[in-house]
């Protein structure tokens, strides 16, 4: 029943994925050929890339997911509070307008949205407006389904395993960052649409940004909330052991889901002062992202370290979502944070978190998870390849972005200028090889027989 | 360690340091490399000893925790944030106020242009500056958010619609560098580049005097009417005969009206540079004595373009010139 919902909201993220991934692959192609394709299509590809892996897969993907089948296997209940249908049924009707935008008229905003710019664009922002807005609605209800199956259960929360804590945390952030984001949206629709309300008018840039973010930060780059819950829990299954400290990884969490709503403007240009005081509150994120490791490193020094593709899952988050998490010490800084915003450092930063840390994360609970939810095994040495494939393609792939970022190549250009193409090659073979880890782990999943037989076995 | 780190491949990383402010950054990003480096190492290095090293062991028990260990461990993390924060503070206040006497470009921003003005106004879509001086940009944008990038200086500044956004530099090295937006502002936000030109001082002001000489290779009326544009002139006079604060330019040159105090005038050379040297001597019937006084700004070669671009647009110009 449970099951039965989350792998439709598996297949549907799944397919964002992989469309979010096709726009990317089409946009080094175009970007690679010269000016076979035009700008302003470039440009459209560039848009939806964002929009569709930010709003349609990476905000959802682990909730919908994990929460409706490990939550209730976590809690020891039979069944969700609610049964999440229509939450699913916003989800798809909302991604299939966003999908129909782009088909009526694509729009080009880039998937922040900054006004001005995005208040003459022509494209269909009105039908993706809708769409989006469903899809906010829709993770609103997950995050309130998740807080009430939570409080109904008898598990007190600092007994509850770590991927039941981040989900319910995360919750509040689904819930209140997806109505405001919301919010938000119809503003923008409004001000683009009819030219009224806050967002209308040629000054409205920082007002916008400063709202865009406060809902997006929450969502999004602490979507790593849930994904640091999965890894905490993967690794004392690893182990077979309750994980180091965890007491002190459930406060930094919840400490960390705080500090979402209030860091959101490390996005935005607003001058020194307002910069300094984001930067200092970023040096608040030191203390619980410390004690997260250290609990992980202290768990798996303790015990035999079982080795199946989910330990390498769990190593390539710590390699990938750690180059990530150090990345924003420069950025961080002001001077550096300032010469390197909108640069290719930030787009592999946000790779590096996303990807890196999102993704990742969720491989690793597939992997971890899989016999558990379906019955079904998978083939371990294939998923050793394919893990191994999908660190080095996803390293590959996004740390040359790092170097293009500090020569100084901003975002979203598609003419590599001279003395970049190197680089843009190697990322490129990166991307290749990246794609081909993540085609070998599909078809493993896909492919995976039923075990009822054999029984478990390592 | 620092060897091995190889020090000259890393600064391979960077566009070349055409500034102390990018020498600095430089130096602190490689600062915060190397500590973050540390950090990585450190921390999946362990993870990694633990997942190999530990294949085949029995469990430790036990939920003890080294209370010692994770102290340090969390200091550790809080001091290289701090460090990482910390790092060219110096250096960030340092761009935050530009020092007296800086030699000031306007900047305009538009879709997909540049527009650089200097102080006496002349004009140029490649950013031409003198080395060892500093300079301040005071940038403006026409229509949507865009963000002035100089790699070479390490210069980033987002120039947001209705305000006036500043960054100054002291560029030391005399080359020809990249400069283009770094914000996405529409189809061809890609194509938003151009150059900066550095210059020694002596140079520039070669350069600045021989490209800012309006007179060269222009006919005197079109020099008019940039002087008109450059004055702020249309503020008050239009050239379409339309009234606005002081009479329109059209049909102005060689016709003839009267003053407040009832005396004809005609319009010629001599009550044209009258009128703008010293307005409000004579001020023609329906209009208030209120302009400023233009002596010492525009000298007589000026006025005379001004006269003869006013003569291009009157019917009756050889009337003046009788």
């Amino acid at each position: 029943m449970n099951n039965n919902i989350a792998f439709k909201y598996l297949g549907l993220t799944a397919a964002m994925f992989l469309l979010g991934g096709l726009l990317a692959a089409f946009m080094k192609m175009g970007a690679g050929s010269g000016d076979s394709t035009s700008h302003a299509v470039l440009n459209q590809m560039l848009t939806y890339h964002g929009v569709v892996m930010s709003f349609l897969f990476l905000i959802p993907v682990i909730p919908t997911f994990f929460g409706f089948t490990m939550l209730p296997k976590q809690l020891k209940i039979e069944k969700m509070c609610c049964n999440g249908k229509p939450g699913f049924t916003l989800y798809s009707v909302g991604s299939l307008l966003v999908i129909v935008s782009a088909m009526k008229f694509a729009v080009s905003t880039g998937w922040t949205f900054t006004p001005p710019y995005s208040l003459i664009d022509g494209g269909a922002l009105a039908t993706m407006s809708v769409g989006l807005v469903l899809v906010a609605l829709s993770w609103a209800m997950t995050g309130m389904n998740f807080i009430k199956t939570v409080h109904k259960s008898e598990v007190g929360f600092f007994d509850m395993p770590m991927l039941s804590v981040s989900l319910y945390l995360n919750s509040y952030l689904m819930l209140i960052g997806g109505l405001i984001f919301s919010v938000v949206i119809v503003l923008l629709s409004l001000a683009n649409a009819f030219g009224i309300g806050p967002f209308a008018g040629q000054f409205s840039t920082t007002l916008m940004q400063n709202s865009f973010w406060f809902a997006v930060t929450p969502l999004l780059f602490f979507a790593l909330i849930p994904a640091v819950g999965i890894i905490s829990d993967v690794i004392a299954g690893l182990t077979n052991r309750t994980l180091v400290s965890k007491k002190s990884v459930t406060w930094s969490l919840a400490a960390l889901a705080v500090l979402s709503f209030a860091s959101w403007g490390t996005h935005i240009d607003q001058g020194k002062t307002l910069g300094f005081v984001f930067s200092a509150m970023g040096l608040l994120t030191a203390v619980p992202i410390a004690l997260i490791t250290y609990s992980w490193i202290a768990t798996l020094s303790r015990g035999e370290v079982s080795c199946q593709p989910a330990t390498r899952f769990t190593v390539a988050f710590l390699v990938s979502c750690g180059i990530g998490i150090l990345s924003t010490l420069f950025t961080n800084n002001m001077s550096i944070g300032s010469y390197l915003s909108s640069t290719m450092f930030t787009t592999a930063q946000i790779h590096y978190l996303m990807v890196g840390g999102v993704v990742t994360s969720v491989l690793a609970g597939l992997h971890f998870w899989w016999t558990d939810i379906t019955g079904k095994e998978i083939r371990v040495s294939l998923g050793k390849l394919s893990g191994f494939l999908y660190l080095v393609g996803l390293n590959i792939s996004f740390f040359p972005q790092i170097i293009m970022g500090t020569k100084g190549l901003p975002q979203g250009l598609h003419t590599i200028p001279v003395g970049f193409e190197t680089l843009n090659w190697v990322s490129s073979l990166g991307f290749i090889v990246l794609s081909l880890g993540l085609l070998l782990i599909v078809y493993n999943f896909i492919t995976s027989t039923d075990t009822m037989s054999s029984g478990h076995s390592d | 360690m620092l060897n091995f780190l190889a020090l000259e491949s890393i600064s391979s990383w960077f566009p070349p340091e055409a500034s102390y402010q990018a020498f600095w950054m430089d130096k602190a990003f490689l600062g915060i490399l190397m500590a973050a480096v540390f950090a990585f190492v450190l921390v999946v290095g362990l993870a990694i000893t633990f997942v190999i090293g530990n294949r085949g062991k029995v469990a430790i028990e036990g939920q003890g925790v080294n209370q010692l260990a994770r102290g340090l461990w969390v200091l550790g993390a809080i001091l290289l944030y701090y460090f990482a924060f910390s790092s060219n503070f110096c250096g960030f206040m340092d761009t935050t106020q530009a020092p007296y006497g800086a030699y000031e470009i306007d900047v305009t921003a538009s879709q997909w242009d540049w527009e650089f003005t200097y102080p006496g106004g002349h004009v140029t879509d490649t950013l031409h500056v003198a080395i060892d001086r500093p300079i301040r940009l005071n940038m403006q944008t026409e229509d949507v958010v865009h963000s002035l990038l100089i790699p070479a200086l390490r210069v980033n500044q987002a120039i947001i619609p209705g305000k006036i956004s500043r960054t100054w530099f002291q560029a030391d090295m005399i080359d020809t560098f990249m400069l283009r937006s770094s914000k996405y502002s529409g189809e061809k936000y890609a194509d938003m580049h151009t150059a900066m030109i550095t210059h020694s001082p002596a140079v520039f002001t070669e350069w600045l005097e021989a490209a800012g000489d309006i007179f060269a290779g222009r006919t005197l009326s079109e020099v008019g009417e940039i002087l008109y544009t450059r004055h702020g002139c249309a503020a008050c006079h239009s050239f379409d005969g339309s009234k606005r604060v002081g009479p329109s330019f059209l049909d102005m040159y060689g016709n003839t009206f009267d003053t407040k105090e009832g005396v004809a005038v005609t319009v010629d050379d001599a009550y044209i540079k009258e009128s703008i040297l010293k307005p409000n001597v004579s001020v023609i019937d329906g209009f208030d004595p209120v302009m400023t006084p233009y002596e010492g700004i525009l000298d007589d070669r000026e006025i005379e373009a001004l006269t003869e671009w006013f003569k291009s647009m009157s019917s009756f110009a050889d009337q003046g010139e009788k």
